[in-house]
């Protein structure tokens, strides 16, 4: 399905173009986050999640409300790709419950472009437990996109640490970011 | 298209009056909404946050009618409450009333400018902006509370927790909005 949305300029439509992969997102690349009234914490409804970026190798700053966007959206925040992919939170569970060990949460950038939105992207989840804090002997990991992550907080709601450890993760994310000046 | 979007394309009929459906009592107010000629799963949703503004009132006895002039923000902020709760489906009623009890407490304390959204995590977010920086309280649906600063300097932002069953937890998000 193309993009029917006549005031997005052609090379923003994704019609097809190709996927790029996480390798091709450089260090010094900038990643903008839509916001309503510059808070942080508003993400918008639709297809952008809680989770949505766009990206500067593809769209400029001078085009970031060209593009579709949700309805409301009327400010920005960017960060530096090499901030996001150190961006990290981790803690120990030792609350006598399942997956005890070290568990962190890191940051994996995903070109996800949307048919009015080829810059699209997201910037999903990699949760890993490790056996101990020196993060040696890994237990398991997952990553998770907007959906899953969705439903893993569904499913952690009820635990404390996981619950705890996925809101002071978000915070750290949304520290990587700054208005622009 | 679900009943609670269906709502929010009616038009909204504000009492002329503020004070219309205003009752006060010699302790405490009775506080009531009832724009809506046909029942909603908003009009549901209001008769559950109007019995936490009563139990707000009630506890509040410095109330008095010369704090009447916020119920007009006061009326506000719970609409949009109650659009943004059936908008997040959410269902536990006890998450309903205690957000409605921190708008109450907050307009109390003389913040008139709250703003109520949602979060991309599918939160409730109670919100003021001061000076650039904002005060978030965020709601979750286990009536979980995260108080969130987000600072001008990004790296000075922090945030706090408050699970069910802590006592005093509203007051104190309150008192930091």
């Amino acid at each position: 399905m193309a993009c029917n949305l006549g005031s997005v300029p052609a090379h923003l439509q994704w019609n097809g173009k190709p996927i790029y992969t996480e390798a091709d997102f450089a260090n010094e690349h900038n990643l903008y986050r839509l916001t309503i009234d510059k808070n942080p914490l508003t993400f918008p409804s639709g297809q952008t999640t809680g989770i949505s970026c766009k990206w500067s190798f593809i769209i400029a700053v001078e085009d970031l409300f060209k593009v579709e966007n949700p309805k409301g959206v009327n400010s920005y925040y960017l960060a530096v790709v090499s901030d996001i992919l150190s961006c990290f939170k981790s803690g120990n569970k030792d609350d006598g419950g399942t997956n005890l060990g070290w568990h962190k949460l890191t940051c994996i950038i995903s070109h996800t472009p949307i048919e009015c939105d080829y810059s699209h992207c997201e910037i999903n989840v990699r949760h890993q437990i490790f056996e101990d804090s020196s993060e040696h002997n890994l237990l398991s990991e997952a990553v998770y996109t907007s959906d899953a992550w969705e439903a893993c907080m569904l499913n952690s709601k009820s635990n404390k640490f996981i619950k705890t450890l996925r809101k002071d993760y978000r915070l750290e994310l949304i520290k990587k970011f700054a208005l622009p000046t | 298209m679900t009943n609670a979007s269906a709502t929010l394309n009616r038009p909204i009929v504000v009492n002329e009056s503020p004070f219309n459906n205003l009752n006060v009592k010699e302790r405490g107010s009775v506080f009531h909404i009832s724009e809506y000629a046909n029942s909603s799963a908003l009009d549901s949703t209001l008769e559950i946050s109007t019995g936490a503004i009563n139990e707000a009132f009630e506890a509040n006895l410095d109330f008095n009618k010369s704090q009447m002039g916020t119920i007009n923000i006061l009326q506000r902020n719970i609409l949009d409450l109650n659009r943004i709760y059936n908008q997040l489906g959410y269902s536990n009623n006890s998450v309903l009333s205690l957000a409605t009890k921190i708008i109450t407490n907050s307009v109390f304390e003389g913040k008139r400018d709250l703003k109520i959204s949602h979060t991309g995590d599918n939160e409730i977010l109670i919100f003021r902006e001061i000076n650039g920086e904002f005060n978030n309280i965020i709601i979750d649906d286990y009536g979980d509370i995260e108080f969130m600063k987000i600072a001008k300097n990004m790296q000075e932002s922090y945030n706090e927790h408050y699970y069910s069953g802590e006592l005093g937890r509203e007051a104190k998000v309150v008192s930091k909005l």
